[in-house]
C-alpha cells in the first residue's frame, strides 16, 4: 500500500510499523555515518542508537517543505556525532586531517533521486563562494574538524577560517533559498 | 532596526553558523546559552539542515550494513519506551537517554527495570485475566473472518519437541501485520528463569529470523498470544517459538524448539 506521509511524520502520529520502516530505510546510512565518526565498533553502536532515540523524539520537527527526509535524518546524526565528538575531547585523534583531505571534492552525483535536486542546487550555490571558502567549508562538513585544525592544515589564520566557515555556510543557506527567520530579521544577542 | 541591533544579529547568526558546523568557543557557548533557544530555533534548524545537505552532496557515506543485532536492540528499545506509537502521548525526555550516561550503561538499566518488571508481573497477577482472554479471542476471529491474507497454521514438534502433545495454531495476517499464537498443552514456564520467543522465518526479508515477542505461559488452560514482531514480515514462511533466558535474545542459538508452524 502507497502511503503519501513520509516516515517521519508517520513516527510523529504514532504509526508502530513506520518506527521498523525508518530503520530499514536509514539503518544503514545512520551505520554509516556513525562508523566514520566514532572510536570503534562499540562507540558507533551507542551513537546509532542515540541517533535513532533523537530521531524518533525530533520526528514531529521534521518540515517536508524545508527538505527532504535523507537530509533531515543526516542533520539529526550529525549534531548528535557532533555532540559525542565534543563531549569526549577525542575529535582530534579520531579525525586528524589526512594529507588529501582539503583537496577539492567534488560533488557526488549519486545521491538518491529525493535528495538529487537539492544537491543539485547545493553544488551550484558552493560555485559562487571563493575557492578558500569552498576548502574550509567542506574540510569542516566532512570531518567536524576544529577552525584552528583546519587553519593548520591549510596555512590560513585562524580568524580567517573562521570566518571563511561561517559566512561560507550563511551564503549557501540565504543562496539555497532557506528563508530568513527570526535572526535573520532582528533578534539579537 | 539599528546598526547596533544589524550587527549584534549578524554575530549570533555567525554563532549559529559556528554550531551547525560544530565549532563554537566556550565564550560563544555562554551567550548562546542566554538566549531562549526558541529565538534562534528555525535559523539554526536552517543551517544545520545545510550543512546536512552539503554533507550529502559532497560526502555520501557509503552504505555499509548495519549489524542485526544492532537493528533488533534498537527496535527492542523503540518498543519498549512510551513513543507515540505504543499509545501513549508521552515522550521520552531527551536528558533521559542522551545525557552524559554512556548508551550501553542505560540499556542495561532498562534491561533491569525490564526484570523487576517481571518480577512485579508475577508476584501482583497469576495467569491472563479470562476477560483479556476472551478479547484476544474476539481478535483473533475477527482477524480469521475479515482478512482476506490471513494464513492459520498448526503447531507440530520442533526440533526439540515437548514431552507431551502441544496443540494449537499460528494466525497471522500480512496487511494487518497482526497475528496470535494458540496453544493447548504448552507446560507453564518460569519467568525468572526462562521464557517462550516467537520468530518469525521471512527469507525474503532477511537470513536471521524476525522476533515475535517474548511470553510466558501460567495457565495450563488455552492460551491466546498476541505476536507483537519486531520488524515488518513481507513473507514468511514458518513459525517457531524457542526456550531462551528471561527477557529473550536478539539471535537464538535455537538450542530448545520445542514448537515450528511452517507454511504450506
Amino acid at each position: 500500500m502507497e502511503r503519501s506521509e513520509s516516515i517521519l511524520e508517520r513516527i510523529a502520529q504514532g504509526d508502530s510499523l513506520a518506527v521498523s520502516d525508518c530503520l530499514r530505510k536509514y539503518g544503514n546510512l545512520v551505520w554509516s555515518m556513525a562508523r566514520r565518526w566514532s572510536s570503534d565498533s562499540a562507540d558507533a553502536e551507542d551513537a546509532a542508537q542515540e541517533i535513532f532515540v533523537d530521531l524518533w523524539q525530533s520526528a514531529s520537527r521534521y518540515r517536508p517543505h524545508a527538505g527532504n527526509e535523507t537530509t533531515f535524518v543526516m542533520m539529526i546524526a550529525r549534531r548528535r556525532l557532533i555532540d559525542r565528538l565534543r563531549q569526549r575531547q577525542t575529535r582530534s585523534a579520531l579525525l586528524s586531517l589526512s594529507e588529501d583531505q582539503g583537496d577539492f571534492a567534488a560533488p557526488v552525483h549519486s545521491n538518491p533521486a529525493e535528495v538529487a535536486d537539492e544537491a543539485a542546487k547545493a553544488a551550484a550555490c558552493m560555485e559562487q563562494l571563493t575557492e578558500q571558502t569552498q576548502k574550509v567549508l567542506l574540510l569542516s562538513i566532512q570531518s567536524a574538524a576544529s577552525h584552528s585544525e583546519i587553519a593548520k592544515h591549510l596555512d590560513l589564520p585562524l580568524g580567517s577560517v573562521k570566518s571563511f566557515a561561517r559566512r561560507g555556510l550563511l551564503m549557501l543557506r540565504d543562496c539555497m533559498g532557506r528563508s530568513p527567520k527570526a535572526v535573520s530579521q532582528g533578534a539579537t544577542l | 532596526m539599528s546598526q547596533i541591533e544589524n550587527k549584534r544579529s549578524d554575530e549570533l547568526l555567525e554563532i549559529l553558523a559556528g554550531k551547525a558546523l560544530g565549532e563554537m568557543t566556550p565564550e560563544e557557548s555562554n551567550r548562546l546559552s542566554a538566549i531562549d533557544p526558541e529565538v534562534y530555533a528555525d535559523d539554526l534548524y536552517e543551517l544545520e539542515i545545510t550543512a546536512a545537505t552539503l554533507h550529502a552532496t559532497y560526502f555520501p557515506a557509503t552504505q555499509e550494513a548495519m549489524p542485526l543485532s544492532l537493528q533488533q536492540r534498537i527496535l527492542q528499545q523503540a518498543f519498549a519506551w512510551e513513543g507515540p506509537w505504543n499509545g501513549s502521548a508521552k515522550r521520552v525526555q531527551p536528558n533521559a537517554v542522551t545525557g552524559n550516561i554512556p548508551f550501553r550503561e542505560w540499556t542495561a538499566w532498562l534491561a533491569l527495570a525490564a526484570s523487576l518488571l517481571i518480577v512485579i508481573g508475577l508476584s501482583s497477577t497469576r495467569g491472563v485475566k479470562p476477560d483479556l482472554q476472551q478479547s484476544r479471542s474476539k481478535l483473533r476471529s475477527s482477524l480469521l473472518q475479515e482478512s482476506p491474507d490471513v494464513v492459520q497454521v498448526a503447531w507440530q514438534p520442533g526440533k526439540t519437541p515437548f514431552p507431551a502433545v502441544v496443540r494449537g495454531d499460528v494466525v497471522w495476517s500480512n496487511s494487518k501485520q497482526n497475528g496470535f499464537m494458540r496453544f493447548v498443552g504448552i507446560p507453564k514456564n518460569d519467568p525468572t528463569k526462562e521464557q517462550y520467543q516467537l520468530w518469525i522465518i521471512d527469507p525474503s526479508r532477511d537470513a536471521e529470523p524476525i522476533d515475535g515477542g517474548v511470553f510466558d505461559v501460567t495457565d495450563a488452560e488455552e492460551q491466546l498470544i498476541p505476536i507483537q514482531a519486531k520488524l515488518q514480515v513481507v513473507k514468511p514462511v514458518a513459525f517457531a517459538v524457542t526456550i531462551e533466558k528471561p527477557g529473550g535474545v536478539v539471535v537464538s542459538d535455537q538450542e530448545r524448539l520445542p514448537l515450528l508452524a511452517p507454511l504450506p
